[in-house]
């Protein structure tokens, strides 16, 4: 199977992306901003959309500056509070959605961008895996760094704020981070399955868990393991891999739930 | 606490067990034969391609041809590789393909195998038409000589990639294809340009046009996916009105009403459309205007034999005849 140079290519990027999502996604729940992430993989169409009314001919790089901002002003207007959360990031997802949707799909081309629907992960070049390596160095260190305040916070804003945490920059640094993390990797998981990649592992987790450290690590064991065996069963059935990586988490995800509520 | 870690352990193995036992009875029940390694193994893009090949290589020994996975429904520009593909791919010696921006993926095959010959048959002629330019239909084309059309194509730069709907460009590509794959050292060389000769020569004694190239020269058609341009091409047709439906296409009114109005204006009397995606759209153009509308194939999915080329475009053929 490693005879194939697109299985390493694929498997490196796995080893790369599911700890990341194994981590991000334990806050992404923790705070709950799973309709977040969601309009954040959303979003990315509308980034690709900009790069192509731009003439930006690497359209990872629209993607990504459209996904921060768009991350930036959603946390800004939920800060305004004239709007409960959920229906605001509904708003923006359809705004966002469908202004990508309607760009991409002038003259009827949105077949050439259809395949960033479901992803593709084998196809990722060493480029790609390169960038994904930076990704996770710079998510590491600031996990490292941040952990500590993000979870106050996700505990008790005003308390945290109380504890001279700067709420809002760090709230803002977060959003930047998933917006990062969503960008750099929807063209290897695909837009309609991400937020499963995200939420499915740290969902499990907490499920069974009982402190944060537990809580961090089996989302990240999970996410690991989701993601080498959906990879590995998807190379001998000839499946795709996203699907098959979000049906493994979804079989942990189920199996926890009837373990933690039994407890 | 001891036994959530047992718990996490257990549930960890029985997914493995299930998902290696499962996958290995999968494999078992769908095990295909491989080709072996002293056989040079063509891959092919998508049926057209796939049926030239096989007529080029046909009763030549060394060879393997083999088509990509092909998906049964949908336009071939949205396919991404499977990981079967990707597996095949790696063990090919060519990799046979229309061109023209048909294949989106293969930017992605050329940076993973830089070792795999790819013959793009659309290139190939494009070269091969030094003092005169190749008889593709692109935009420029059709915005010149029908400058009110109505026309929403696929992005392929600028081109219409469909060549195969076209027969004599079919026989280019043919050729190309013979062209493009080296002999075997080992083999009887001229076998296979005898085999191109011999293709190329039945398409044109048993592709039967029914007369129509003389009778609809200059009609004026409008067309519901972009490949029937070839069609009409190839009959001497004016495409006047196009409009590219897929899955994915949604129309808006205006579309329509600006696609009918064409249609009236420039006196249509046949519309061309693939019947998948074409089908309401046909029944609606059937209920404003006088136009027929002939649902073609368009040879994207098919049966995968060597006679089917001739036997669907004589069905065309005769469906536009009735």
């Amino acid at each position: 199977m490693f005879s194939y140079a697109f299985m390493v290519r694929a498997t490196i990027a796995i080893l790369l992306i599911s700890p990341l999502f194994g981590m991000v996604g334990t806050m992404i729940v923790q705070k709950r901003m799973a309709y977040f992430s969601d309009a954040l993989g959303h979003s990315a169409l509308t980034g690709i959309a900009a790069g192509v009314i731009m003439g930006i001919a690497n359209t990872t790089v629209s993607m990504i500056i459209f996904g921060i901002c768009f991350a930036l002003l959603l946390n800004y207007i939920s800060r305004k509070g004239l709007s409960s959360s959920d229906t605001l990031i509904s708003v923006f997802a359809s705004c966002a959605t469908a202004l990508g949707l309607a760009i991409l799909s002038r003259g009827g081309s949105f077949s050439n961008y259809s395949a960033i629907l479901v992803g593709d992960i084998l196809s990722i070049t060493v480029t790609e895996i390169i960038q994904l390596v930076i990704l996770f160095a710079v998510i590491f260190i600031f996990w490292y760094i941040s952990i500590n305040r993000l979870t106050a916070i996700s505990i008790h804003a005003t308390l945290a704020k109380s504890r001279s945490i700067s709420v809002r920059v760090m709230e803002d640094a977060f959003a930047v981070l998933i917006a990062l993390l969503v960008m750099l990797s929807i063209k290897w998981v695909g837009i309609l399955l991400i937020n499963a990649l995200l939420i499915l592992p740290a969902a499990s987790s907490r499920n069974i868990s009982e402190n944060f450290r537990e809580y961090t690590y089996f989302s990240m064991i999970f996410s690991i393991f989701s993601g080498v065996a959906g990879l590995f069963v998807s190379y001998f059935t000839d499946m795709a891999t996203g699907p098959m990586i979000v049906i493994i988490a979804s079989v942990i995800y189920f199996a926890t739930y009837i373990y933690g509520k039994d407890r | 606490m001891k036994n959530k870690y047992i718990f996490v352990l257990l549930l960890l193995f029985s997914i493995t067990v299930v998902c290696s036992v499962g996958t290995f009875f999968y494999v078992k029940l769908n095990n295909e034969t491989v080709a072996s390694d002293d056989e040079i193994l063509v891959m092919t893009s998508c049926n057209p391609v796939y049926i030239a090949t096989l007529n080029v290589l046909d009763g030549v020994d060394g060879y393997r041809v083999e088509n990509l996975s092909q998906p049964t429904t949908g336009c071939l520009h949205d396919y991404t590789l499977t990981t079967e593909d990707m597996k095949k791919l790696s063990k090919a010696d060519y990799l046979v393909v229309n061109g023209g921006g048909m294949e989106g993926y293969l930017d992605d095959v050329i940076s993973a195998y830089p070792e795999l010959q790819i013959i793009d048959t659309y290139e190939e002629i494009e070269h091969s038409f030094i003092d005169s330019e190749p008889p593709f239909i692109t935009e420029e084309e059709h915005d010149h000589e029908e400058s009110d059309e109505v026309s929403h194509h696929h992005d392929h730069g600028d081109s219409n990639s469909h060549i195969w709907m076209d027969d004599e460009i079919f026989r280019y590509q043919v050729a190309a294809i013979a062209m493009g794959i080296e002999p075997n050292p080992n083999r009887e060389d001229k076998l296979i340009s005898n085999n191109m000769l011999a293709y190329t020569k039945k398409l044109e004694a048993e592709i039967d046009k029914q007369g129509l190239d003389k009778t609809m020269a200059n009609q004026n058609v409008a067309i519901l996916h972009e490949a029937f341009a070839y069609t009409a091409q190839s009959l001497g047709a004016n495409v006047v009105a196009t409009m590219d439906l897929d899955e994915e296409r949604q129309v808006s009114a205006g579309e329509v009403s600006e696609f009918l109005d064409e249609i009236r204006e420039h006196d249509v009397k046949i519309v061309f459309a693939e019947y998948d995606y074409g089908k309401s759209m046909g029944d609606l153009i059937e209920e404003q205007t006088d136009a027929k509308v002939v649902y073609l194939e368009t040879l994207v999915h098919g049966s995968y034999s060597k006679d089917d080329y001739i036997k669907v475009m004589n069905e065309n053929y005769r469906k536009i005849k009735e």
